[in-house]
């Protein structure tokens, strides 16, 4: 869970600057935002088998995260997207499971870490 | 390079936190960005206004990626803007297709500003040069056309009407300005001088020759020279001018309206064919003769015939008698010698545009290699 939470200082501080600090902040916003959604997206499709919507929610969160440099956050949602390609939803669950506890604490993480850097 | 202009540049992304990242990203470079949701959204946005280049994400609910790349492609409006698609680092596979599509580029997702910045920079640079050939090659179509119309100009826009005569004519360039020309020219008493050249090569070297040609001609003729002298005079004339060593074959002659003869003298040109009111092409004595433009003192072959009752007289450029077909079978041999037994009641005008037609079908898909140019003089009496 907690690895699950890392944040690459790197991507993270490049992305801050290049952005702005007012500009990231609303970055990170539209991400929390956003992964909730997707989020929810997912967990819908899970219910109703729905291979498509899972696998397309899994490759945006995979892409939104990785920007941010949550990498391995990311690399979990990478794999529930290719287990979605190969049509194997149910085997996506249980990482499904692990991705929900890790949200919230990811959401904050990156919140913190703004906060933390600001000058 | 520096650019005069903020170029426009659309971020195609169903994802609003990759737009925002791409978005910054190319603004910081000085970059208007505009941003589309899905491909439709993309595809009604190129529409509406120009764009000098699209970054486009591969997966998109609506229309992905592939879909707008293929309609892009496909419309002459869009095709040249520059498409650089955006994907995830494992989907290579699709990335290929996309440049095997007609992508221009790829950029891997999160996108680094360093590899974006050289990337779209190439990619606009590519463009401007492609964009910088296209307005050219219009410039230069734009200039061909002109040079087009002022050398139909120069060719007699009506044939004049000759007492006991009637003519026609026609000439076809190969491409959009040519190296053929005839003309037809009033030298009084009742006699009347007929031109056909051929300059050697095609375009606009040629077009450019013959119409100095045809203006030494047109003086010559204006001092009533006889053919053959007007012939070596404006060969000499030539020699001084004729830096890109070209040559002209050319015939010209003077049809006597009282002796129904035509008295013609010959640079290296095809002789004329005359044709009896059966339809027989008669055989006339001729002799060598060489192109004006190339030596001091060409030979030159003079012959007068005598015009048959009914009978015509052929000019013509050798676009009509080596046009060939893919065989290389060549019109003039094949049909030539047969082709008036069945029209000797055409009127000339009507054989001209039925040598063009029949030349044309023997031809097939081969294109037309060579000008065609014939002038015909019928004789009515």
């Amino acid at each position: 869970m907690d690895t699950l939470l890392e944040i690459d200082l790197n991507t993270f501080d490049t992305l801050k600057r290049d952005m702005g600090a007012d500009f990231m902040l609303e970055v990170l916003h539209t991400f929390c935002e956003d992964a909730s959604h997707q989020m929810q997206i997912m967990q819908s499709a899970l219910d109703q088998g729905d291979v498509p919507t899972f696998t397309r929610a899994a490759h945006s969160l995979k892409s939104t995260s990785m920007t941010l440099g949550a990498l391995a956050f990311s690399g979990l949602v990478s794999e529930m997207e290719l287990l979605g390609r190969q049509g194997k939803l149910e085997d996506s669950r249980e990482k499904y499971l692990q991705l929900q506890g890790a949200v919230e604490p990811l959401q904050q993480a990156l919140m913190d870490l703004y906060h933390a850097s600001e000058p | 390079m520096p650019q005069s202009r903020k170029r426009h540049l659309l971020v195609v992304d169903d994802d609003t936190l990759n737009r925002m990242v791409m978005g910054k990203y190319l603004e910081n470079e000085g970059h208007q960005v505009f941003f589309a949701a899905n491909g439709c959204e993309a595809l009604e946005i190129l529409v509406r206004q120009p764009f000098d280049m699209v970054l486009l994400d591969i997966e998109m609910p609506v229309m992905d990626g592939y879909q707008v790349l293929e309609q892009v492609i496909a419309d002459p409006n869009l095709r040249d803007i520059p498409v650089i698609v955006t994907s995830a680092l494992d989907q290579l596979d699709s990335v290929v297709r996309c440049i095997e599509m007609g992508a221009e580029d790829y950029l891997t997702k999160p996108v680094n500003q360093v590899l974006l910045k050289a990337r779209i920079d190439a990619s606009l640079e590519k463009k401007r040069l492609r964009d910088q050939q296209t307005a050219h090659l219009l410039r230069l179509e734009k200039e061909m056309e002109i040079a087009r119309q002022t050398q139909l100009s120069i060719l007699p826009e009506q044939l004049p009407k000759i007492t006991g005569f009637d003519l026609g004519a026609m000439m076809i360039p190969a491409r959009a300005v040519g190296g053929d020309f005839y003309d037809v020219i009033d030298l009084g008493d009742q006699q009347w001088g007929f031109v056909v050249g051929d300059v050697s090569g095609k375009g606009l070297p040629a077009a450019l020759f013959m119409t100095l040609t045809y203006s030494l001609l047109r003086a010559e003729a204006a001092r009533h020279v006889p053919p053959g002298m007007a012939l070596q005079n404006v060969n000499r004339y030539l020699l001084g001018m004729n830096s890109a060593s070209m040559f002209v074959t050319v015939l010209c002659g003077i049809l006597n309206v009282k002796t129904r003869t035509f008295a013609y003298a010959r640079a290296g040109h095809p002789p004329p064919l005359v044709v009896s009111s059966t339809g027989q092409v008669l055989d006339i004595s001729m002799q060598s003769s060489q192109a004006i433009g190339l030596f001091d003192q060409p030979s030159i072959d003079e012959h007068t015939v005598q015009i048959p009752d009914q009978g015509l007289v052929l000019l013509f450029s050798d676009g009509l008698t080596e046009a060939a077909d893919a065989e290389e079978q060549q019109f003039g041999d094949m049909y030539l010698p047969h082709f008036f037994l069945e029209r000797c009641d055409h009127q000339p005008q009507a054989l001209c545009r039925q040598l063009w037609e029949d030349m044309q079908r023997h031809c097939g898909d081969h294109p037309q290699q060579d000008d065609f140019t014939v002038v015909a003089i019928k004789s009515m009496g």
